[in-house]
């Protein structure tokens, strides 16, 4: 399976070992994503968040 | 091969809207990570690279650079580097160092003569390491130096900080001792105390968009975002402080335009986010109990937004989301209690427009939701008209 990334547009592959919680980075730009499951069951990737200096509005 | 190009560590609502923005109005945009990527350079050549991909041609390629990096600090290197690179930078290397430091950003502004709270800035830490290890402690010193010349009401604060973090007010000597007991040495105030008068703001504080393209005049925005509450002192939107929005009277934006200059030097095009400060004596114009019932009845329409925004899938279906936001902060803005308060801004800062106080600017301000929603300003436009003027050489 693979996802696109929201930052730059890149292709990711999610591996078909992939564990929940796993950090996976998109190899394009580096953002990270973490494996989540659905609420089918299935795997899928979330944006990884951080604690950043600037953020809100 | 393009010409434009926006770079960022990782994208938040605001860079995603530019991109948006830029494919409505058919600006081809390339994008430039700056996060886990690695800068090479020797004499003649350098690369530019992800693990997985080779930017060095599409930084080659383009000619202007939209900096919009979460970090003020990481900020300052792609600027840096980019302009290295002889590229054209929004905003260029010298706005992002002044902007940096609230001290730098005021100093300017004293230049110009323009309102600004008054100042003290005492180089020293308040905890100094010695060759023993141990530390000394100047807590006492830098007290008597700071009350020496605010009285009451002094506003401690990071030179380098966002959002409001680490803002404490000191009413008297205790709280003062408090505050600079806990002051940390870091990223965000990385050297020394900055104290400042607290400015009789009321409830509000406005931030001014002002921005420049090249060949043209500095521009202000005619309507600013105000943010406002009574929780406490600091108005950022971050701390959870409601927004309305105002139209600037003449003078304020005069002066704002000023503001963008002195900060901005002779940069050719630049966009900058003020943060300023009406200054209103102790006679109130509404009775204010009345005003604080109107905040009460804004408090839900307001959470109805605040779960909007808190959306996890905004990024994944950013249009989505944008539309429902819009929605959330138009059925706010059309509250009853948001005309009533906004009206009071509306008199209360046209009333006392020749005192209002410039404290700061904002070289990568946040605009996508409440910038662009309450006080009508797609400050992306503004961002890619000075982009395109660098273009036209």
């Amino acid at each position: 399976m693979s996802v696109n990334c929201t930052d730059c547009g890149g292709n990711i592959d999610l591996p078909q070992d992939a564990e929940i919680g796993e950090i996976i980075e998109c190899p394009d730009c580096g953002l990270e994503y973490v494996v989540t499951e659905l609420e089918n069951g299935l795997l899928t990737l979330k944006e990884l968040a951080l604690k950043g200096e600037d953020w809100g509005e | 091969m393009v010409d434009l190009a926006i770079l960022y560590d990782r994208s938040e609502s605001d860079e995603l809207g530019i991109r948006l923005t830029a494919e409505e109005k058919e600006i081809e945009l390339e994008y430039i990570p700056f996060y886990k990527i690695a800068f090479g350079f020797n004499k003649n050549k350098f690369t530019f690279q992800s693990t997985g991909k080779d930017y060095s041609q599409v930084i080659k390629d383009c000619k202007v650079v939209l900096n919009r990096g979460q970090s003020k600090n990481r900020r300052i290197f792609a600027a840096s580097i980019m302009e290295g690179l002889n590229k054209e930078v929004v905003n260029p290397l010298n706005v992002e160092t002044i902007c940096q430091s609230k001290i730098r950003s005021l100093l300017k502004f004293m230049e110009k003569g323009i309102n600004i709270p008054k100042t003290v800035y005492v180089p020293c830490n308040v905890k100094e390491e010695m060759a023993s290890g141990e530390y000394i402690d100047n807590t006492n010193t830098i007290i008597r130096l700071v009350e020496n010349q605010l009285v009451k009401n002094i506003v401690i604060k990071p030179d380098a900080g966002t959002h409001g973090r680490s803002v404490s007010l000191a009413k008297n000597s205790e709280d003062l001792m408090k505050i600079l007991n806990q002051l940390q040495t870091d990223i965000t105030n990385p050297s020394g105390v900055v104290a400042q008068e607290l400015i009789p703001k009321w409830f509000y504080d406005l931030r001014i968009i002002v921005s420049k393209e090249k060949n043209k005049k500095a521009f202000c925005e005619p309507t600013a975002l105000v943010r406002g509450g009574f929780k406490e002192f600091r108005t950022n939107t971050f701390l959870g402080n409601m927004v309305f929005h105002v139209n600037l009277p003449e003078n304020v934006k005069k002066q704002a335009e000023k503001c963008g200059k002195a900060l901005a030097n002779d940069s050719e095009a630049w966009l900058i986010a003020l943060d300023a400060m009406p200054n209103i004596d102790s006679k109130t114009y509404v009775n204010e109990n009345e005003l604080k019932q109107k905040f009460t009845e804004l408090q839900e329409p307001f959470e109805e937004v605040l779960k909007v925004k808190a959306d996890p899938n905004k990024k994944s279906d950013f249009v989505k989301y944008s539309k429902n936001v819009e929605k959330a902060y138009l059925k706010y803005k059309s509250n009853e209690a948001y005309a009533y308060i906004q009206e009071v801004v509306s008199k209360t800062l046209h009333k006392t427009s020749d005192k209002v106080v410039f404290h700061e600017g904002n070289s990568c301000p946040e605009f996508w939701e409440q910038t662009r929603i309450i006080a009508g300003i797609n400050v992306a436009e503004p961002l890619l008209a000075c982009a395109k003027s660098l273009l036209d050489r």
